[in-house]
Order: structure tokens, then C-alpha cells, then sequence
């Protein structure tokens, strides 16, 4: 029986010292053989382009969609007394958005394709909040950020479960612009958000007008 | 007597198991590929390479395209896991297959994109025709391996002469001619092919290699325009690649029939096209200040006839 | 008489279903014990068993092939060697070929394959005179109509090969032929000798499949490629029981009226159940040292391909 052993054993220890076989490589269908042609792209540092691409293209569409909902409520509400309050949130949203852009430039990243829908989309929305007035505004800033805060905290997460080392710049971007955010936040509620005729119906509708977009953006 | 063989059997049973869980952790197969090292190793001994330079050797060819992640640990073949001092003749199954097509595009003038070109490159690495069973049948591997090196070599070349600029030993070329010289150079590559590259399109455009080769053609597209020193973030990002795309698929098809001395005709394509796109962003440009004056002055209109109508109020 | 004898087989048929669970489960070392179909053998008893039950079949083996499967062996016999896609040149070892199936399809494809190449040089050579093209023709065709490609019979039954060289010579099979008497596990070639080691039908009937193997992998060269085609195991359950039924109770039925032999197509139909299933085989080959091992699937597992390369 030792005899019967030896043979079958002695083949699998030849196989000697364990080999890469190209981990993370992208599966690319080509039948047969084991083929990865993969885009001529470096990786930077070993960095997980996959989920990085998909932060700081979603983050980008985000910032963008939000200087454009500012755009919108400036536009109806902009000589009114929270005028300038809208005007400092929106200056911070055009910092952000020109942070991300540089980011986008650094780890060559594609936009969205949805740009442009976006960018009515959120204009849209911003104006026509302000129409129902100004507590309309402030609800709709309050869902708005509300939805971007966790978001920014998912990712946070994300990174931070991936490699806290590698990731520090991105994630010192992320957590203060979550924390701008969550201000934003704290400012419309102050300005009686709440007590905005079908708050809370208005709020539903807006959050999950924004999950869709992150979801797709993500993707496209 | 039965009991005892029932026993001897089932502790063979369990002998197997523990090895194919053995097996499952050690999964993807990560062995030596013995047979083709060996011949590597015959054919070293026979080059009687010194032992200093047996390092340079694995410079010969670099997996660049295919593993992207190998790249920044460097130049090594040997995946070291203890030690650096066993040999460094093993290969992955990947890297002998690239080995293998490089070997066979010199056989493509005569034989094509196909499995006879493949099984050639095998045999002048030694070993058996048999090897091209590899590979699809239809030299779809050895078209995307093609493809998928061109593009490591254009990208080298436009960071080469980024390089220089950057040091101030060349002078930085508007975008039309960057762009020019750039699907040039790339399509210069094809040239030595340029018989048997419209069978090479033709299958690159089968549903089953659509997705790789379409991979391939996009990030290439972008590297040029990443070396262009395109930095747009919005949706001109989508329009300057769109552009670039249909002027290189335009070129890469005048010059498969093109005849004049010298491909003449197709550089001079090229050139038309490019000024076309030029001239095009331009007007996108004027259009769209156009457009915002227009759009100024229809604002200014509605504010007029607001005041007019007396409806500008404070809120 | 007959209709005496078929339903006393039929009954045995019947009563010889595999209900009880056979004791001897893999068809390896399991010591000095084996398993012959369903019962239990020593390696000795088992190859003298297999070797009677071919040169009891060897005659009305492709009769036999064409009833049981319905002729759709020939079917996975083109697959097999499509699969190969031989060129011009190449070395083939045929094991356990004995009727000499695939050696005879692997000449036919090589020879088209040869055709084809030779039409794509003279179309080439355009400008050269009649006489020219004549003569490289008439090398080619008398030298090289196979272009130096040969196959290798290799076969441990004497029967079965005199019953694949007399059909040779019927068909007018003649140049880039051997026929060779070999056991499997104990291959009389050289190491690093050829191209592609094939196995269809064959390696069921092995006594030791890890040496048969090993074997394959000696005499291949490097980059060589070991195909293997064989009976294995269904997975979905209707067909499976659609499949039992058919083999325990129809195959030894035609073996008894068409060879005159129900036992030996019991034999048969038993061997296949034994057979270790497409990954247990897969893992076996890569235990014998090769690389990119494969299997494809034909009708549903009832047969299957293992490729593997020899790098």
C-alpha cells in the first residue's frame, strides 16, 4: 500500500515553491485559455482601482448634483433673507466639487455618463423646492445632506476596512467634507426645515431620488 | 477479513478528502510548469549565459500588458515566497502562454492569426505543436495578446516624451499634432501585419471578443488622451474620446486599403480628420458662448417686462 | 430457444441492478482487491477479466458501439479530434485505440488540414510557370499528403488490433500508420516522444489509472497534450435515471442477441458506473503533473474530454 502511496504522492511534491497566478487580474471572457488583456493602465501603488474609480466617481457626480440643487434654490430664493446662508453652503459645495475634480484628474477616473441629467435634474429640484417656499428649501438641504452624510460614512467604512494606510489622503477628503455636510445639515434644520408642509413625504422622496443616483452613478 | 478491507478503504476515502481539501486551499493551482522550465533551462545552458546576467534574462518578456499588478514589485520572475536563493525558472501558466504568442507573431506574415502561426511560436520555443491547443482555435488570444502589447508600447512611448518635456528637453506639441503622432505611431505598429489585419478585425469584432478588445481600444484612447494633458471632468471627457475613437477606427480602416507609396494617404487622412475635430471643438465652443449670451440677453429681456409689469417685488 | 435465452439474460438483467450499493467504489489501489463492474477482484483477475472481455468482443466491437449509442459515438469521436485540431506534423499516440477509430479520423482531418495548406501556397505562387507548380504538387501530394503526421496505435489486446488493421486495410488506411502491442500502464516508447497521447474509451479499462497517467505524461514532449474521452457521470437526475435504465436493461439485452455476450456488456456498463466522476478525474490528471487540465461535457456528462498540457 506504502508502494500504491508513493507514486501518486511523489508527483504533487515536485511541485515545488507556489507560484502567482495573477490575483485580481480582471476576467476577461476568452475561451479556453487563461488569457487577461487587460487595459495597459498602471495601477498606482497597488490601489484598488475598481472600488476607488467607483468613490470618487460617485462622490464627483454627488458634489456636482449638489452645487446645481444650490444653483436652483439661489436662483428663486436668491434675494431673499436666506439668500446668503444659501450662498455660503453653496460656496462650500463648489470647493468640494473643485477637490474632487483635482482627485478625478489624480487617479484618472471617468465621470458619470449621467452628467448632464444631473445637472438639470438638480437644478430642477433645487428651484423647485424653493418654490414651496423657504422652509421647502431648507427641507430639501436637510434630506439632501442627510443622504450624503451616510453616504460619505459607507465609504469612510469602506476604505478603512480596505487599508487606512494606503487610503489616508482620500479618507482625510472624505471625513471633512462629511463633517461640511452634516454642518449643512445642522443649518437647514435649524432654519425650520421640519416645519415644512408634507415633511416628511418630502424628505422619503428626495432621499430615494438620491440613492437611486448614487446607484447609478456608481455604475455609469 | 471483510471488515478489515472495509476499514483499509474507508481510511483511503478519507486519505482522498484530506487531499482535496489540500488541493482547495491551495487552489488556483499554484505549481511549477517543470517540463517548459526545464527546456528553458537546457536552451540557458546552451546560450551559456554567465550566472551574473542570468537575472537579465527575465527582462526579455516582461508580462507588462497582462499583470499590471507585478509591475511596481519589479522586475522579478520568482515569486519568492522563502528565501530569494532557489532558481528563478518558474513560470506561471500566464507567462508561457505569452511567451508562446510572442513567439508566434513572427509566423503571422506567412501563416495569419491562426492556430498554425501559435503552433509554430510553440515549436520555436521547443516545445510541441500540440501546445497551441492552448489557445482558441481562431487566434483570438494571439490578436488580443497583439493588440494588448501595442498599447504597452504606445503608452511607454508617450510617457518617454512626457518624460522630456517635463525635463525641458522637448517642447511640449499643441494637442492636433500630439494627437496626430500618437494614432500614427500606433498605427505604425500595425504595419509589419497590415496583410492579414483585416482578418485580425474581423475576428476581433466576434460577440465572444467584443468585450476585451473594445477594453483594449478604450483605455487606449484614454492613455492618449491622459498624455494629451486632457483633464476635463465633465462630459467633454465622453465627446474628446468619442472623437479620438472614430478618428483612429476611420484611419486604422483607410490604411488597411491603402496603396500610395509610403501609406501617404492615409497619414494625410489622418491629418484632415484631426483638424476637423479641432475645428469642431471650436465651434462647440463659440456655440456655447453663443448660446449663454443668448441666454443672458433673454434673461435680461424677462427681467425687463417683470419690472415693466410690476411684478418684481421683495418677498 | 433464443427467446429462452434473452429472457433468462433479461431476468439476470434485472436482478444484477445496482440496488445494492457495490462494496469496491474507486477503480484504484485499493490493494490487491479491485473492482471488476460490481464485483470485487484482485488486479490479476481483473486484467485477465478485461482481457477476455475484448477478445471476446474485438469482432463485433464497432457493431456493438454503433447499436448501444445509437451511433453517436462516431459524433463524439469527430469532437475528440476536432478538439485536437491536429496540424500537418504532428505525432499522435492513440491508447487503447484498438479498432483504430481515432487514428483513422486524425489521418482524415490531417490530410484536409494538408489540402488546404497546400491550396493557400499555390494560390500564393501565382507567378510561377505550369511546370513549377506541377512539380511542387506532385511532391507534395506523394510525400507529403499527410505532412509528416503519424499516429501510433497503441492497443494491450492482440484481438482488437488485428480486428483495427484489417479494417485499415479495407478502408485503405496505409501511410502515417503504426499498430503497436502495449500495455497502458507500461507504455513501450521513449520519454519526450509525442505531440498528443489520446485515450477513448480506453482508460475505464485501466487496472492501475494513476500509472496509466504517469505513463502519458512521460512519453509526451513538452507542451505536449493528453486527451481523454470516456464515459462518466450524469448529473441531472431525470436523465441519470433515463441513462441506468437504458444501460442496465437495453445494452446487455443487444449484447446477448448482436455478440452473443450479455456478460460482457454487463461488464461494460458496470465499469462506467465505477468510473470516478469528471473532477475526481480532473484532479487525478493534475496529480500526474498536468497543467490547464479541462473537461467539456458531451450530452450532459454521460461522456466527457479531459484535456491536459504537459508544460
Amino acid at each position: 500500500m506504502a508502494a500504491a502511496v508513493a507514486p501518486a504522492v511523489r508527483c504533487s511534491l515536485l511541485q515545488r515553491r507556489p507560484l502567482r497566478c495573477g490575483p485580481g487580474v480582471r476576467a476577461v471572457p476568452g475561451a479556453g485559455a487563461a488569457l487577461r488583456p487587460c487595459s495597459s493602465r498602471v495601477a498606482q501603488d497597488g490601489i484598488n482601482k475598481p472600488v476607488i474609480d467607483r468613490i470618487i466617481r460617485v462622490d464627483h457626480a454627488g458634489e456636482y448634483g449638489a452645487n446645481r440643487i444650490y444653483a436652483g434654490q439661489m436662483a428663486v430664493l436668491g434675494r431673499s433673507s436666506v439668500g446668503p446662508v444659501i450662498q455660503q453652503m453653496w460656496n462650500q459645495e463648489k470647493n468640494h466639487l473643485k477637490k474632487f475634480n483635482e482627485l478625478m484628474v489624480a487617479y484618472r477616473v471617468r465621470p458619470t455618463v449621467l452628467l448632464p441629467f444631473w445637472n438639470v435634474a438638480g437644478f430642477v429640484l433645487g428651484a423647485g423646492s424653493a418654490l414651496l417656499g423657504k422652509k421647502g428649501a431648507m427641507a430639501c438641504t436637510v434630506a439632501v445632506e442627510e443622504s450624503i452624510s451616510e453616504h460619505y460614512n459607507n465609504q469612510i467604512r469602506t476604505l478603512i476596512e480596505e487599508d487606512p494606510e494606503k487610503y489616508k489622503e482620500l479618507l482625510q477628503v472624505i471625513k471633512q467634507f462629511r463633517d461640511e455636510e452634516q454642518e449643512h445639515h445642522d443649518i437647514g434644520l435649524e432654519h425650520d426645515a421640519e416645519a415644512t408642509p408634507a415633511y416628511s413625504v418630502l424628505k422619503t422622496a428626495i432621499q430615494l431620488g438620491c440613492k437611486a443616483a448614487i446607484f447609478l452613478s456608481e455604475r455609469i | 477479513m471483510a471488515a478489515a478491507g472495509g476499514l483499509r478503504r474507508a481510511g483511503w476515502r478519507l486519505w482522498w478528502a484530506r487531499r482535496a481539501v489540500l488541493r482547495c486551499q491551495q487552489y488556483p493551482p499554484l505549481r511549477a510548469l517543470q517540463a517548459s522550465a526545464a527546456l528553458r533551462a537546457a536552451s540557458d545552458e546552451h546560450k551559456k549565459e554567465p550566472w551574473a546576467s542570468s537575472s537579465q534574462q527575465h527582462f526579455e518578456s516582461p508580462p507588462a500588458g497582462h499583470q499590471p499588478e507585478e509591475k511596481p514589485q519589479g522586475p522579478h520572475h520568482s515569486y519568492t515566497g522563502q528565501g530569494g536563493q532557489e532558481s528563478e525558472d518558474y513560470e506561471s501558466e500566464e507567462q508561457l502562454q505569452h511567451r508562446i504568442l510572442t513567439a508566434a507573431l513572427e509566423f503571422v506574415p506567412e501563416h495569419g492569426w491562426t492556430a498554425e502561426a501559435i503552433a509554430e511560436g510553440a515549436k520555436t520555443l521547443g516545445l510541441s505543436v500540440a501546445a497551441a491547443g492552448l489557445f482558441h482555435s481562431d487566434g483570438s488570444e494571439l490578436i488580443l495578446h497583439f493588440v494588448s502589447e501595442c498599447n504597452t508600447k504606445l503608452s511607454e512611448l508617450l510617457k518617454k516624451e512626457q518624460k522630456l518635456v517635463q525635463l525641458g528637453e522637448a517642447e511640449k506639441k499643441p494637442i492636433d499634432e500630439f494627437l496626430r503622432d500618437a494614432v500614427e505611431a500606433r498605427l505604425r505598429m500595425l504595419i509589419p501585419y497590415i496583410e492579414k489585419w483585416p482578418q485580425a478585425l474581423s475576428v476581433l469584432l466576434l460577440p465572444r471578443n467584443i468585450p476585451s478588445s473594445l477594453n483594449l481600444l478604450t483605455s487606449m484612447i484614454d492613455d492618449i488622451w491622459h498624455y494629451a494633458g486632457d483633464q476635463s471632468t465633465d462630459f467633454n471627457w465622453y465627446t474628446r474620446r468619442a472623437v479620438l475613437t472614430a478618428i483612429y477606427n476611420t484611419t486604422e480602416l483607410v490604411m488597411m486599403q491603402d496603396s500610395s507609396p509610403g501609406l501617404e494617404d492615409t497619414w494625410r487622412f489622418l491629418e484632415n480628420r484631426v483638424a476637423d475635430a479641432m475645428t469642431m471643438s471650436n465651434t462647440a465652443t463659440q456655440v456655447q458662448s453663443t448660446g449663454e449670451a443668448v441666454v443672458q440677453g433673454l434673461m435680461g429681456a424677462a427681467v425687463t417686462i417683470k419690472n415693466l409689469a410690476g411684478l418684481n417685488q421683495r418677498r | 430457444m433464443a427467446a429462452l435465452r434473452l429472457w433468462r439474460c433479461g431476468c439476470r438483467a434485472l436482478l444484477s441492478r445496482p440496488a445494492a450499493a457495490p462494496r469496491a467504489r474507486r477503480g484504484l489501489a485499493a490493494g490487491p482487491e479491485m473492482h471488476f463492474g460490481f464485483q470485487t477482484v484482485t488486479e490479476e483477475e481483473r486484467r485477465e477479466k478485461i482481457y477476455q472481455v475484448f477478445e471476446n468482443v474485438a469482432k463485433k466491437y464497432d457493431v456493438m458501439n454503433d447499436s448501444m449509442t445509437l451511433g453517436i459515438h462516431r459524433v463524439w469521436k469527430d469532437i475528440l479530434v476536432h478538439k485536437m485540431n491536429p496540424c500537418p506534423g504532428t505525432l499522435l499516440l492513440d491508447v487503447a485505440g484498438g479498432t483504430g477509430d481515432i487514428a483513422f479520423r486524425f489521418i482524415n482531418y490531417v490530410r484536409s488540414v494538408r489540402q488546404r495548406q497546400l491550396q493557400r501556397k499555390l494560390k500564393h505562387h501565382q507567378n510561377l510557370s505550369w511546370q513549377e507548380i506541377f512539380e511542387s504538387y506532385q511532391n507534395d501530394k506523394f510525400n507529403n499528403s499527410l505532412g509528416d503526421s503519424q499516429v501510433v496505435v497503441c492497443d494491450i489486446n492482440r484481438e482488437m488490433l488485428k480486428v483495427g488493421k484489417q479494417k485499415a486495410q479495407h478502408l485503405g488506411y496505409s501511410e502515417g500508420l503504426s499498430w503497436v502491442l502495449g500495455n497502458a500502464e507500461e507504455l513501450p516508447f521513449d520519454d519526450d516522444k509525442f505531440d498528443v497521447y489520446t485515450i477513448a474509451f480506453g482508460i475505464r479499462n485501466v487496472t492501475r489509472i494513476d500509472l496509466a497517467l504517469q505513463e502519458a505524461y512521460r512519453v509526451l514532449k513538452p507542451g505536449g497534450r493528453f486527451l481523454c474521452l470516456e464515459f462518466s457521470h450524469v448529473s441531472n437526475p431525470l436523465l441519470s435515471r433515463l441513462y441506468d435504465l437504458y444501460s442496465f436493461q437495453v445494452i446487455p439485452v443487444l449484447g446477448e442477441v448482436i455478440a452473443g455476450d450479455w456478460r460482457s456488456y454487463q461488464y461494460l456498463v458496470e465499469s462506467i458506473r465505477q468510473f470516478p466522476p469528471q473532477e475526481e478525474l480532473k484532479a487525478m490528471i493534475e496529480d500526474a503533473g498536468f497543467f490547464k487540465v479541462d473537461y467539456e461535457n458531451l450530452n450532459f456528462g454521460i461522456v466527457a474530454i479531459h484535456s491536459g498540457f504537459k508544460l
